[in-house]
């Protein structure tokens, strides 16, 4: 049971509401598979640096999980067979990396300059 | 730091270059590098989105990897672009 990074983005066609609803389903698929969700955020809809599959903006959706490496892959595929995730990275994370106060996006969110 | 600097020079004939600043990320209130931390980043790239080498921004190899590492990411995540014309 090791620490997993996990951030994707959903294309700008999707709802927030859809997007809150592919990171529940994201949810599920660790609960059933006996992992754990350490953080969960939703850093909103932003803009894309540069154009991805045609969206100029997109949401934005951050994980720390904390499961074995094969419901990894697993969800892997999954997400790879989702249409609206436009793109997805998995980082292995050392258990002392891992801090719970927000990260800065959250942080960047708060103070609008 | 500044005046330490200058009363070295009186002593010294000719004037040496300062002693090398230290390297902003490794004192110990620098905040940790990451690919989620873009304000930090961009500190730390050009205008057209390069990465500055070390020997401009100063850094110490070992966090001018995590740097480098980090921008990599956050440039796949489209938080940072490739190019910015």
């Amino acid at each position: 049971m090791s620490l997993y990074e996990l951030v994707f983005i959903a294309r700008q066609e999707v709802s927030p509401v859809r997007a809150k609803e592919l990171a529940k389903k994201v949810n599920d698929f660790i609960k059933t598979k006996g992992g754990k969700i350490k953080k969960e955020e939703y850093w909103g809809f932003k803009n894309l640096a540069y154009q991805i599959k045609k969206s100029r903006k997109g949401h934005y959706i951050f994980f720390i999980l904390d499961t074995t490496e094969k419901t990894v892959l697993e969800l892997k595929t999954q997400i790879k067979l989702t249409q609206d995730i436009i793109r997805h990275m998995f980082l292995k994370i050392k258990e002392k990396d891992f801090d719970k106060n927000p990260s800065e996006m959250m942080k960047d969110d708060r103070d609008k300059d | 730091m500044g005046e330490l600097q200058k009363q070295d020079l009186k002593t010294d004939k000719r004037p040496y270059n300062f002693k090398k600043r230290s390297c902003p990320l490794s004192i110990d209130g620098a905040p940790k590098v990451d690919y989620k931390n873009i304000k930090l980043l961009k500190r730390f790239i050009s205008e057209k989105g390069k990465i500055l080498p070390s020997r401009i921004t100063n850094v110490s190899t070992k966090k001018q990897r995590e740097l480098s590492r980090a921008v990599k990411r956050a440039r796949f995540l489209a938080l940072l672009p490739y190019v910015n014309n």
